[in-house]
């Protein structure tokens, strides 16, 4: 079957048409042979029974008389049958009366009565009873060849032969014909589906020969082919356009590419490079030759431990990378060697690459030369460390002379006052009056001392920073000066205080320096006195004001100094110190001090304390 | 018992390294007319050698009161205070810190080591007279003090 499966289609249909007629012929042929070969038969029965009757009939005198020579007579006239090859007579007894045998035939007849008819092979025999007046007294027996049939099967075999013959060769004709009408459109569609799949021209179409649904087919194929023409125009045109558009985002991107790499290319401050994944310089740029001294032909493709100092280790340097891959940045500080051997301190940043899928692809590093920085910060520090030793040291000298000075002078006094005492009425008016300017002057030294001895600690102790209540320390400022607001039937009077982040210690030291200040130095009238504060961003303002004998603007810094006097001793005794430690606690605190004033006007002293945040920073 | 009722002198240890301001003290107390026994020594080694009445000292009077100077060249005055201050012999007696420093961290150590009290010395007569007569007044016609330890 698959044999007949692969036949080309016109094969297939003339053997389909073949068969198709054989069969035909050969089905009507065998139905004409049985039908006729039946009626044929049927005819010679009948007809051998009517000669047999007959003949019976014919020789019913010759057998009732056993006379041979009329009963041979009769039966020759069976001669006329052609096909009747013998016939033979026998008496009641069995005996054979007469015989007919055409010439040229072997047949006998047998020598007794046979027992019945029968036809077989390719005769037929019958046996017919010779009766007379009703009873039986001989039998015909005839023999009858049926070799005509044969003859007549045979003849029917040789027209159906023909017929064959000629009606395959006119289905051949009709099929070729049939084939030319039929095929020649499918040749066509299968010619033309071949010639596009292998030239890829959608613009063929197949021919449309006839109006059945071979011409349907041929239509829709080639609509099939329009449609496929179409979107295969379509489809270029897009392809072509997405060519276009390729290409030009090719070009920016080329040309981006390119302003980048120039950018990156011409920093002179920093050195900007690629390393591979392994740790290999892929890139250079301008900032990397000037801070490291190789040229971009010298140091491509080497790894980048070339840069450390041989004491640091390469496995140190792996795990920078290692610590860069999985953390996607990795940074240091530290001394780095340029090309002629000589160090330079550097900042190194190295920052993993990943493609868009998360490969590592290399690193980017970018080194910057922080030698001038680090060794202006180190001048800076040691400048620092220089300043505040030796602010140390003159707190500390300040603090130890005060101190030890404190001593001799102590003796000085004491014993002054003890000659004093003893050998007083040893000495004249001009010795007491010297003994008492020696004292006097003992005195203030001690003062200035104790002053120094203070304005020094301002700096040195220890400063205990905790919210306080501005409003609680000016009530002790008040205890404290209470005595002199008496004498002085001072007023002092506030609006309500914040609580600042200070060392309380040092904001009544401040408050009450002001504050004794402003009674010291009152007018004639009974001083009044006023301290207030109010908010600016990121500090307090504080005022004290008081309606005293004011200051000259021309002294208005001159008064923060130590020991600086504007006063004769006589009328304001004094070292000049306080203000001087207001300035420093009032900087201490991270503030400022200053005055406004006009000579007898009265002066508000205004001073500033920052925030605790904005202090620390 | 005081040593007003009892008349005796009081036995007064004055440790100071100074000699104007053991003089001072001793001008001090003739001023205050204070009836005591004022042994001098100059060092912290000799005060407690004094004490103890080892070598040169074996003699030496046990006192009633030490008047102890912190700042002392070998063997300062607050060693002498905690030697003192761990010794069973010693630790009752009663020591007044006499000393230049006014120093909070002086004044707490003084305490912290268990002086008596601690006094910054007076910057002239008039106040040392002052200081005087308050130990005289307050040592001897107030306090009890311990015959032994």
């Amino acid at each position: 079957m698959r044999a007949f499966r692969d036949i080309p289609f016109h094969q297939k249909l003339m053997a389909t048409i073949l068969v198709t007629v054989g069969l035909v012929l050969v089905l009507s042929a065998a139905g004409v042979v049985v039908v006729d070969t039946q009626l044929y038969r049927r005819n010679i029965d009948r007809d051998l029974a009517a000669v047999a009757q007959m003949s019976a009939d014919n020789l019913t005198a010759a057998v009732a008389f056993n006379d041979a020579i009329s009963a041979r007579e009769t039966l020759a006239a069976l001669r006329a049958k052609p096909h009747m090859e013998a016939a033979c007579v026998y008496l009641e007894s069995g005996q054979l009366l007469a015989t007919y045998v055409r010439t040229g035939e072997g047949r006998t007849c047998p020598s007794a009565t046979p027992a019945e008819s029968e036809s077989a092979g390719v005769e037929v025999t019958r046996l017919q009873p010779v009766v007379l007046r009703g009873r039986r007294i001989g039998t015909v027996f005839l023999m009858y060849d049926l070799a005509e049939v044969y003859t007549r099967r045979k003849l029917y075999f040789i027209v159906v032969g023909f017929v064959l013959l000629a009606s395959g060769i006119l289905a051949l004709m009709i099929s070729s014909r049939m084939q030319k009408a039929i095929m020649r459109p499918i040749s066509n569609l299968a010619a033309a589906a071949k010639s596009v799949s292998e030239t890829r021209d959608y613009g063929i179409r197949a021919r449309k020969i006839s109006g059945d649904e071979l011409g349907l087919l041929a239509d829709a194929f080639n609509e099939m082919l329009a449609n496929i023409q179409s979107r295969d125009v379509e489809l270029r045109r897009a392809g072509q356009e997405l060519e276009q558009r390729v290409l030009a985002r090719t070009e920016e991107l080329r040309q981006s590419e390119e302003r980048f790499r120039a950018l990156i290319e011409g920093v002179g401050d920093y050195a900007i490079f690629i390393l591979d994944p392994q740790g290999k310089i892929a890139s250079w740029n301008a900032g990397a030759e000037r801070i490291k001294q190789y040229k971009a032909s010298e140091i491509i493709g080497q790894h980048f431990s070339r840069f450390y100092p041989p004491e640091i280790p390469r496995t140190q340097m792996d795990q920078n990378l290692k610590t860069a891959e999985t953390q996607g940045r990795w940074e240091d500080e530290g001394w780095r060697v340029r090309k002629d051997g000589t160090r330079f301190w550097a900042g190194v940043v190295i920052t993993a690459l990943r493609d868009s899928e998360g490969k590592l692809v290399g690193f980017s590093k970018i080194t910057r030369d922080l030698t001038e920085r680090r060794r202006a910060e180190e001048a800076l520090r040691r400048h620092a460390e220089d300043l505040a030793r030796s602010n140390a040291d003159l707190q500390q000298f300040a603090y130890v002379a005060s101190h030890d000075l404190q001593e001799p002078l102590r003796m000085v006094i004491s014993y002054l006052q003890i000659i004093a005492d003893r050998y007083g009425p040893l000495l004249d008016a001009d010795g007491h009056e010297f003994l008492n300017f020696a004292v006097d002057g003992g005195y203030r030294m001690r003062q200035l001392i104790t002053d120094l001895l203070e304005y020094s600690r301002v700096g040195t102790r220890h400063s205990n920073t905790a919210p306080a209540d501005c409003n609680a320390i000016l009530d002790d400022v008040r205890a404290n000066l209470d005595l002199a607001i008496r004498e002085a039937s001072a007023e002092v009077t506030s609006s309500h205080l914040p609580t600042v982040t200070a060392d309380p210690a040092l904001l009544l030291q401040l408050l009450q320096n002001l504050v004794s200040n402003a009674i010291k130095f009152r007018g004639k009238q009974p001083a009044k006195i006023h301290v207030a504060a109010k908010r600016e961003e990121r500090a307090w303002i504080f005022s004290v004001a008081d309606n005293g004998i004011g200051i000259d603007p021309k002294h208005r810094q001159a008064i923060f100094e130590i020991f600086r006097r504007l006063h004769d001793r006589m009328e304001y005794p004094g070292t000049g110190i306080g203000l001087a430690v207001c300035k420093k606690i009032v900087e201490r605190l991270g503030g400022r001090i200053w005055v406004e004033s006009e000579p007898g006007q009265g002066a508000t002293f205004f001073f500033t304390i920052a925030d605790a945040e904005e202090r620390e920073s | 018992m005081n040593m007003q009722q009892t008349g005796k002198p009081i036995e007064i240890l004055l440790v100071e390294d100074n000699l104007a301001d053991v003089r001072l003290t001793q001008e001090a107390f003739r001023r205050a007319k204070l009836h005591a026994n004022l042994s001098v020594v100059n060092n912290g080694e000799a005060a407690l050698s004094f004490l103890r009445h080892e070598g040169d000292y074996a003699a030496s009077t046990r006192p009633d009161l030490v008047l102890l100077d912190l700042n002392m060249p070998r063997k300062d005055g607050r060693a002498v205070l905690s030697d003192m201050k761990h010794d069973p012999n010693l630790d009752c007696i009663p020591v007044i810190v006499l000393t230049s420093s006014d120093a909070e961290e002086d004044v707490v150590k003084s305490y912290k080591l268990h002086a008596s009290c601690h006094i910054a010395k007076p910057p002239d007569i008039v106040q040392f007279d002052k200081v005087v007569l308050a130990i005289k007044e307050f040592w001897t016609n107030v306090v009890t003090l311990p015959r032994h330890c």
